[in-house]
């Protein structure tokens, strides 16, 4: 009787934590974002839909997150290919890849911009060598962004990727090279298939970071390049509570659709 | 041989894709004067400009609101882990996965939602703190959850067995063991909670800025030289992050 009240009063002491201040607070929000002056009204939904600005944050956002997800993939799988094998190399990578999960991404854009921007020191120096260091030119467009979210979100996916590398059995691999096969087709057809779920985990963790941040969007999109995320904080900073709350229901809505996206695939590859 | 030449060349890229722009925000700290980006000269004027009492405040409005957000975030994670490494109950993977929820919504969208709730708590150190709680508490929970649930329960059924009460044997026993992630949790906690600036965004009041929410003022408002000391006191804090929980974990 008396474990069972311990667990109990437990569980309600840090089950009521998420609901409390989560749960309510965003069910609260969507419900604020289809009332207008106390009157049920889909206008602020009509308002975003309707929008030049809202719909073009909207596909930014899909358009950046996707892009940059398509880059880390490809970077990542490269990194962790590479450096597998070499204990210092995977380590060194490794303590790397931990910086941007404390790290401050709007400190690392600044310090991007002031190595990379138009006034930046490295383009500088490129300069006075005589070579057209191209970055600044599109570092304050989405491509600057995607550049951004790139380097800042490749230790997310790279850290999971590792995890699935660190369980492929070397006996399958022995196996696979003593059948003749070597290179492309040897990752193709035994490593691949071992680390795909790993692969789509660190995908979609990448994809809901990247579409979610703000502080990238804020320091190089400089208001010309926005996302949902930017809006929301804009529309907020204008004191358009409602919108505001319809931005943030449009984008939640958005991240429960591409995490059930991304969980069907999952669910479809075998471990 | 080749191998392990590429395999140096992408640990090379990836340093001087990831470290060198850091290292610049260095130089812009200890640099008071620039021609074409090259520097004029090297000097401490800017590092001295932080010890007037309007730095001063944010350096120590950043440890107050990083300090008792993680003392929050630690108790909250040692309990959830405590619970999900030693009960049983329906739901228990639901309930995990909603309080890992938050890491993946946006920070505005957390943001917004506690100011639409807690109008009350609205520009006050209170809300400041709560958002951090909400965003930074998964990420503990998670570290700890990881090292307790690794502890033997034997060990644990050992000491119920010889009559230690649950008090004494999560004192005496489960803490000790599971210190190293403890510990990393808090260490996590602080590095987090001091460079968060989307959170701190729209939860900000003019009494309680944060460095964070003050390199963002300066960085729009334009003295870079502030802004390079106050991003260099965030990496030094970051490095030491990183390695302190690489060490203890």
């Amino acid at each position: 009787m008396k474990h069972e009240l311990e667990k109990y009063g437990l569980l309600f002491l840090i089950g009521i934590v998420p609901v409390l201040f989560f749960l309510y607070p965003i069910f609260l929000m969507m419900k604020m974002s289809v009332y207008n002056e106390g009157v049920f009204s889909l206008s602020n939904y009509v308002t975003f839909f309707s929008s030049k600005t809202f719909t073009i944050g909207l596909f930014n956002s899909f358009f950046i997150s996707t892009i940059s997800v398509i880059i880390i993939s490809l970077m990542g799988l490269m990194v962790v290919m590479s450096v597998r094998e070499y204990g210092s190399a995977k380590r060194v990578v490794k303590l790397i890849s931990s910086l941007p999960m404390v790290f401050s991404s709007y400190i690392f854009c600044i310090a991007l911009i002031y190595a990379y921007g138009r006034t930046g020191i490295i383009t500088h120096l490129f300069a006075k060598i005589g070579v057209n260091f191209p970055i600044h030119e599109f570092l304050y467009t989405k491509y600057g962004i995607i550049f951004a979210n790139s380097v800042f979100y490749l230790p997310f996916f790279i850290i999971p990727l590792f995890s699935s590398f660190e369980e492929i059995d070397p006996n399958l691999e022995e196996a696979a090279e003593s059948l003749g096969s070597h290179g492309f087709h040897k990752f193709r057809r035994v490593i691949f298939p071992q680390v795909l779920h790993g692969f789509i985990t660190g995908m979609l963790v990448s994809f809901l970071l990247i579409f979610n941040q703000i502080s990238i969007v804020l320091a190089i999109g400089t208001g010309k390049t926005y996302t949902l995320t930017y809006l929301l904080f804009s529309q907020y900073e204008r004191v358009r509570i409602g919108m505001a709350n319809t931005i943030a229901t449009v984008s939640l809505v958005s991240t429960f659709i591409v995490a059930f996206m991304f969980q069907r695939i999952l669910g479809g590859i075998r471990r | 041989m080749r191998n392990r030449i590429f395999s140096a060349f992408i640990v090379l890229f990836l340093s001087i894709l990831i470290i060198l722009p850091l290292s610049i925000t260095f130089l812009l700290s200890v640099v008071p004067a620039w021609s074409e980006a090259i520097p004029n000269e090297f000097g401490l004027i800017w590092w001295k400009e932080i010890l007037k009492p309007i730095f001063v405040k944010a350096i120590s409005n950043t440890f107050i609101v990083a300090g008792l957000s993680s003392i929050c975030i630690v108790v909250y994670g040692v309990m959830g882990s405590y619970l999900f490494s030693y009960y049983d109950f329906s739901g228990k993977d639901f309930l995990f996965s909603m309080i890992l929820s938050p890491t993946y919504v946006s920070c505005t969208v957390v943001s917004l939602g506690l100011i639409v709730a807690y109008v009350p708590l609205r520009n006050t150190l209170w809300m400041m703190i709560l958002g951090n709680f909400v965003i930074v508490s998964p990420f503990v929970m998670k570290y700890v959850h990881s090292s307790m649930s690794k502890i033997s329960k034997d060990l644990v059924e050992a000491s119920y067995s010889l009559g230690s009460s649950k008090v004494n044997t999560f004192i005496k026993i489960i803490l000790p063991l599971s210190k190293h992630g403890i510990l990393a949790g808090i260490i996590l906690s602080i590095g987090m909670c001091m460079s968060a600036l989307s959170i701190m965004l729209m939860l900000y009041n003019a009494k309680w800025i944060t460095i964070p929410i003050y390199i963002y003022l300066e960085n729009t408002t334009g003295t870079l030289g502030i802004a390079g000391v106050f991003s260099t006191i965030l990496i030094i804090v970051t490095l030491l992050t990183v390695y302190l929980v690489d060490y203890v974990s």
